[in-house]
């Protein structure tokens, strides 16, 4: 019986016992001893605690190993595998063998794999990285024996690590090419050049590290590196701050030791000026410089200090217009043509210089002249007269809304700093949103569920999906199961897809819903959602319409991208429920309140009468702006009460700023919901994209407890030095919209924002363009919560100055802006930072631009500056004088025109104007 | 193990080529003096460079790209893919992660004198060569020797030689979807070279997302949000591979497709162009959009796939309405037959031409159709009966059902666009081609037309 002589096999614990007893065994033979050998092994480890003979153990787990088919073969057996194992896959010679070796075969032991190789069950494949590195790995490093076995079966590998460097594993090698140069095997130049080759690999920084710790393996001579010259100078333009540290180094210390071959070398080294690191553009005029004296590289040397002109720092373009200037003769025609075209890259505050070079050669430079790192805006109208009269037809009311005639005062004193804050409900915020289309069908429905589990893009969408939930609710065609059966496969899954509207920790309960609309089943409000929240109480509500099947036109439905309701709509949707016999639901009225638009609210009024108490005082108290509801109303729910008293924000004392203090003036709609509620809407790293603008939909009106929750969002990201790319730049999106004034804390989340990097900064840089273009950048409001800002949190100076930078490209007005922000922050600190020359640099390329002096107080810090780079641009500032500047007109009537433009957006007491 | 496909060349070659060659109609009177000699068999490309350093650029900027993998650290690839015509020098590749496209057409300025021929070959570049190409200065002499096994670079007396090597099976994927992005380009966007070096520094290490690009006389910027001219581009960072290229081109030109976000960066050089192409977003690989699905479905212009490969053959440019005037068909029908054969690797796409060009890798059909998993699958779902038509609304309005492990999946077919039901249309919504199902009800649908 071969199942008895297998026991006995396994009985003795003698592994080859056991190799030989399967040695000869069938596929069929083996399969009907699988049960066998299980209970045999569930028998050796009876009774548990009792001293097991692992001897006897491991023989059985072997005999399995042996028996078992692919799926259940043991990896971890593989794993601890010896010979044996290797013998009786040799002996077996499944089918599968070669898949089974090819999918583990780095994690079979050594010997076992120098069995399957003998045996021809692991092919050599030259492009294969995983083999190879196995065997430099386990073998080279830990069974050399092997190695040498297999270096004499493969020659080819003796060559192999001259391709290492461009591999994706290379540490493994370290050891082996030690070994390599310690025994003096190795071809060092042809090695080294691999290497060089191999940093140009796209792999990341850790390979490019491990190459690195090659080179210093290697430890090349002098003579070597210069032989190699042109590979290092290959590298001068990569993307690497580690690999550009290494090269860079090495080519100055030749250029110390005087190894260098400069007629190889300066034509490579412009390339340091298309680096973004400025040290190295430096490096390459400084060697420009020191070679320029040595008549067989002065023309290298020049040309190399004309594509320093190249380079976006001031300084560094002037260093090289110095060269130039010193340097330059009639005979290098050539990059005289090249500077002529180069005049437009050159700062403002050297093109003077430039042209003067130019010019003492008889050619005149070309380029605009006038702008060359502002890009120039054209308004629609240029007549200051023309916008006078434009402003003068305007209602006073509405021009001393957004401050029109400050504006057009502080315009005709050449200045931009007027107050533009207003308050939000004076705007007319419907023109400038979008209406939102309800979902028209149950198929429709149907649909843009399916599309919204896996994605979710649009903010609107959950609130679309509400919608069309409650009102399909007694749907039910024919086909309805058909069409849905794959949607409730996916929510009835263990682990549903946590995308879309399912995304983790989004939205407690949003499979729930689903589900209750699909199967009719019921809504868990323990588990899916938090209670006493206005949202989970509007959730409830839908579910029970959807097990009742009974429709409803939920009151809260935004009618307006932003989350607003056209009251007008709103006044329709009222009237709709009072008819019926329903009740209002409290939590579809409280969110339809907070959404209410300021339009058209005076109008809709004469449409309340004869509506049934208590509704019609509640609403009207709410379209009156101001209106406050008597005493002794009665409220059909406890918490209307409650909203009633501002509820301070439990947290505010943990953030870094006084936010307590900062309670907005533009809080005309009373809260009429405990907006602790909505703060345990959280963000959180898992949070999809959608979901902070989706936040801001709750209460458009009111986005006090909104940037609350940024300034907790970003100041945390920035403490923690998180280097993900959160869309935390999501929060800044009811920024863009046109109508929305700026406060001190949006201020805050902008400053916050702008320091960020990756997505925040960018989406910071385009709401400072947005802002600036709709005339909405209150400049003092800006300048002073950057001083609260940077007083709470460490920031970079340089790091404000390249966000301004970019902001001050996009226009005049732009350009003009940040400059003021700049001066009113620098003069209201006490102490300059460290980096002010960095400030006043980029200051100075403005101010120039714009033909501005810089204002009376900030003169005063300048003229206080005691020594340093600062002092000398301190000084430059100081003599700017005010030129005319087709610019700066172009600023001012662009800002004219967009706050015509917010007056003509606004309204009077709810009236469309 | 990387997929490979192990095929055998069958290139057919002028006569031309083993004796003293061809002039090209473009190469400049003075340099005709010049001509390099065929001796190799099988060679069907000798020439000699007129800008040696800039195209060795170029190569090494195709070769890094060929050898990074965008976003994770991967074993590369090496094999760039050279097509010789009377009128082309091509090098084209694909990177690790199958996301960016690169192309590199050298036509008469790039050379001083050549030999051109019609013929295909792809080979790795190992250290030996990349070693080779930095070391070229301007005024040294290079040559280039292609054979059907082998491509030389002759740099004075040196000499380094790479030999044919099995091409990778996503690139076979990747060529054909690549193509059909790069027929929807528009050219967006032209502005210095210099804007785009500065706009290269300022880019972060690492961005996966996709941003706008907006192109202002000042300088490039990148935007979260969309605004008029701007252009969507994904994984932007992966620009970054152009930079050693900058300081020698002339003008750059960013085509883009905005429905798909796909961009392609034309980069005009003394010697020729350097294409990039970008996919979408940063991980997702041409080599499984799903662009060309539709079209290997439906069967349109299958009738006329071998004579469009006929007139193809050896042509330097492709012309859809004239092979269609040819071929007395429609110029839709020559486009899916292009389509058919582009995914056999046959015909590439030139956005700037506007034409294909003929690429010989020759593969059967079958064999690449096998390598479309959703195709494959919707062929099974169909052959399994698992597909039903529930409700035809008009001809081209149907309502069908797809069952599909255990589970019924209900597939719109409409004019306006083809919807699902399952998870694959509700994340992609069509972006990264059919799904499955709605390749399946497509076939069915037609099949049941052509038995009425």
């Amino acid at each position: 019986m071969a199942f008895e002589e297998l026991k006995l096999a396994i009985m003795s614990g003698r592994n080859d016992a056991v190799v030989a007893e399967l040695s000869g065994w069938s596929e069929a033979e083996r399969k009907a001893a699988i049960p066998f050998l299980y209970q045999l092994i569930g028998q050796l480890h009876q009774p548990p605690g009792i001293h097991q003979d692992h001897n006897r153990n491991r023989a059985a787990e072997l005999a399995l190993f042996g028996v078992v088919g692919r799926k259940d073969i043991n990896v971890e057996g593989i794993y601890h595998s010896d010979e044996a194992v290797a013998e009786i896959l040799l002996n077996r010679r499944p089918a599968w063998l070669s898949k089974l070796i090819e999918k583990h075969f780095d994690e079979f032991s050594a010997p076992a794999w120098c069995s399957f190789f003998d045996a021809g069950l692991i092919r050599w494949d030259d492009d294969n990285d995983r083999l190879v590195n196995y065997m430099m790995w386990h073998l080279c490093r830990l069974h050399a024996e092997t190695a040498e076995r297999l270096f004499e079966r493969v020659p080819q590998l003796r060559e192999y690590h001259y391709r290492a460097p461009h591999h994706a594993h290379v540490r493994v090698w370290i050891p082996f090419i030690e070994q390599l140069v310690e025994a003096g095997e190795l071809d060092r130049l042809r090695f080294l050049r691999a290497c060089l080759t191999g940093l140009d690999v796209g792999f990341k920084r850790d390979h490019q590290q491990d190459v690195i710790g090659l080179i210093v393996c290697v430890n090349p001579t002098d003579d070597e590196w210069g032989e190699v010259l042109p590979e290092l100078l290959s590298l001068l333009q990569h993307s690497s701050v580690t690999v550009l540290g290494v090269v860079v180094d090495r080519i100055t210390a030749m250029f110390e030791n005087e190894t260098i071959d400069l007629a190889t070398a300066l034509p490579a080294l412009a390339a340091l000026f298309h680096v973004k690191q400025k040290k190295y553009a430096a490096i390459g005029l400084k060697m420009a410089s020191q070679t320029v004296a040595i008549s067989e590289h002065r023309r290298a040397s020049v040309v190399l200090a004309a594509h320093g002109l190249q380079h976006p720092a001031a300084d560094i373009q002037k260093k090289a217009l110095k060269i130039l200037a010193d340097h330059l003769n009639e005979d290098d025609v050539e990059i005289i043509e090249q500077l002529k075209g180069d005049a437009d890259a050159v700062a403002a505050t050297l093109k003077p210089n430039l042209h003067e070079l130019l010019n003492s050669f008889g050619v005149p430079a070309e380029g605009s002249g006038a702008s060359d790192t502002i890009e120039v805006v054209i308004p629609s109208c240029f007549d200051f007269a023309e916008i006078e009269q434009k402003v003068a037809v305007l209602p006073e009311a509405l021009r001393k809304t957004v401050h029109l005639d400050e504006v057009l005062s502080a315009a005709r004193d050449d200045r931009i700093d007027a107050c533009c804050v207003w308050p939000i409900m004076s705007q007319r915020v419907l023109a400038n949103s979008q209406p939102i289309q309800q979902i028209q069908s149950l198929d429709e429905l149907i649909d843009v569920v399916t599309a919204a589990i896996e994605r979710l893009d649009a903010p609107d969408e959950w609130n679309r999906i509400l919608d069309g939930l409650t009102r399909f609710a007694a749907e039910r065609p024919g086909d309805f199961k058909r069409k849905t059966a794959a949607l409730k496969k996916r929510l009835n899954r263990e682990e549903p897809p946590q995308r879309g509207i399912m995304a983790p920790r989004m939205l407690y309960g949003a499979a729930g819903l689903l589900k209750a609309w699909i199967d009719r089943g019921r809504l868990d409000l323990v588990t899916d959602f938090p209670r006493s929240d206005t949202l989970t109480r509007l959730y409830e509500f839908i579910a029970e319409c959807l097990g009742k099947r009974s429709p409803r036109q939920l009151l809260s439905t935004p009618t307006h991208t932003g989350g607003w309701i056209d009251p007008v709509i709103w006044v329709d949707r009222l009237w709709e429920w009072a008819v019926s016999d329903d009740e209002i639901n409290n939590a579809d009225f409280v969110l339809s309140a907070l959404r209410l638009a300021p339009d058209n609210r005076l109008a809709c009024l004469g449409r309340l009468e004869g509506l049934k108490q208590p509704w019609h005082d509640l609403a009207v108290s709410l379209l009156e702006r101001d209106a406050k509801l008597a005493g002794d109303t009665e409220f059909p729910w406890p918490e209307g009460r409650i909203a009633y008293d501002w509820y301070p924000f439990a947290a505010a004392s943990e953030f870094p700023f006084a936010i307590r203090e900062a309670v907005p003036s533009d809080f005309s709609l009373q809260p009429l919901v405990n907006p602790a509620n909505m703060y345990s809407m959280q963000v959180t790293p898992n949070s999809p994209t959608w979901h902070y603008p989706w936040l801001a939909t709750l209460w458009p009106s009111s986005l006090l407890w909104y940037w609350q929750r940024a300034i907790e969002s970003f100041v945390e990201r920035m403490e923690y030095r998180t280097k993900s790319d959160e869309p935390h730049d999501q929060y800044l999106q009811p920024l863009f919209e046109p109508y929305r004034p700026l406060t001190t804390l949006s201020a805050r989340v902008i400053w916050l924002a702008t320091f960020s990097q990756g997505s925040s900064k960018m989406a910071a840089v385009d709401v400072w363009i947005e802002l600036v273009s709709t005339g909405r950048a209150d400049i003092e409001l800006l300048s002073t919560t950057l001083q609260e800002v940077v007083a709470s949190i460490t920031i970079p100076g340089k790091r404000i100055m390249i966000a301004m930078a970019e902001v001050a490209a996009a226009g005049p007005l732009h350009a003009w802006t940040a400059a003021e922000i700049i001066q009113r922050y620098l003069t209201g600190l006490e102490t300059l930072p460290r980096e002010t020359a960095a400030f006043l640099e980029q200051l100075l390329e403005w101010l120039t631009q714009l033909g501005l002096p810089v204002s009376e107080s900030f003169s005063t810090t300048l003229s206080e500056i005691g020594s340093g780079k600062a002092k000398r641009i301190a000084k430059q500032l100081l003599v700017l004088q005010r030129t005319e500047s087709d610019l700066r007109s172009n600023a001012l009537s662009l800002l004219l025109e967009a706050r015509v433009s917010q007056a003509e957006a606004s309204h009077i007491d709810g009236e469309i104007s | 193990m990387a997929g490979v496909l192990d095929y055998n060349y069958g290139y057919q070659f002028s006569s031309t080529l083993n004796t003293r060659g061809l002039h090209w109609a473009a190469m400049r009177p003075l340099q005709r003096s010049f001509i390099v000699e065929s001796s190799v068999d099988g060679q069907f490309f000798a020439g000699k460079l007129s800008h040696p350093q800039v195209v060795c650029r170029m190569l090494s900027v195709l070769s890094r790209v060929v050898r990074t993998h965008f976003f994770e650290p991967m074993p590369p690839n090496r094999d760039p893919v050279v097509t010789s015509s009377p009128t082309t020098l091509r090098w084209e590749g694909f990177s690790g992660c199958c996301g960016v496209y690169s192309r590199i057409d050298l036509d008469g300025n790039a050379f001083e004198s050549c030999v051109p021929g019609f013929g295909t070959t792809n080979v790795d570049f190992n250290p030996e060569m990349l070693s080779h190409l930095t070391r070229v200065g301007p005024s040294d002499s290079l040559e280039f020797q292609i054979s059907v096994d082998a491509v030389s670079v002759r740099r004075d007396d040196e000499t380094v030689t790479e030999r044919k090597v099995a091409l990778p099976h996503r690139w076979i994927k990747g060529f054909g979807e690549v193509q059909a992005y790069q027929s929807r380009l528009k050219a967006e966007q032209e502005f210095s070279a210099r804007l785009l070096s500065r706009f290269l520094q300022t880019l972060p290490r690492q961005s996966s997302g996709q941003r706008y690009l907006i192109v202002q006389k000042t300088g490039l910027r990148q935007s979260t949000r969309e605004q008029p001219g701007s252009i969507l581009v994904g994984g932007i960072d992966r620009l970054k591979v152009l930079t050693p290229l900058l300081p020698d081109a002339t003008n750059v030109r960013v085509w883009g497709d905005r429905g798909s976000g796909t961009t392609g960066w034309q980069i005009d050089l003394p010697a020729g162009r350097f294409w990039l192409v970008l996919s979408p977003e940063l991980y997702r690989g041409f080599s499984g959009e799903g662009q060309i699905l539709t079209s290997l479905a439906d069967g349109r212009g299958k009738d006329i796939v071998d004579d469009v490969q006929n007139l193809i053959t050896n042509q330097a440019t492709i012309d859809p309405a004239e092979i269609a005037a040819q071929l007395g068909a429609a110029v839709a029908d020559v486009q899916h037959a292009l389509m058919a054969l582009s995914v056999q690797g046959l015909a590439g796409f030139d956005a700037d031409s506007g034409l294909y060009f003929h690429r010989e890798l020759p593969f059967a059909l079958d064999t690449v159709e096998s390598s479309q998993p959703r195709l494959k699958g919707a062929r099974k779902l169909v052959a399994t009966g698992d597909v039903k038509v529930v409700a035809t609304h008009d001809d081209h309005t149907q309502d069908v059902e797809v069952h599909s492990y255990g589970t019924l999946y209900f597939v719109k077919l409409r004019p306006a666009g083809d919807r699902c039901n399952c998870p694959w249309f509700g994340r992609y919504q069509g972006e990264r081609g059919p799904c499955k199902h709605v390749l399946a009800a497509r076939i069915f649908v037609d099949e049941q037309k052509g038995q009425d």
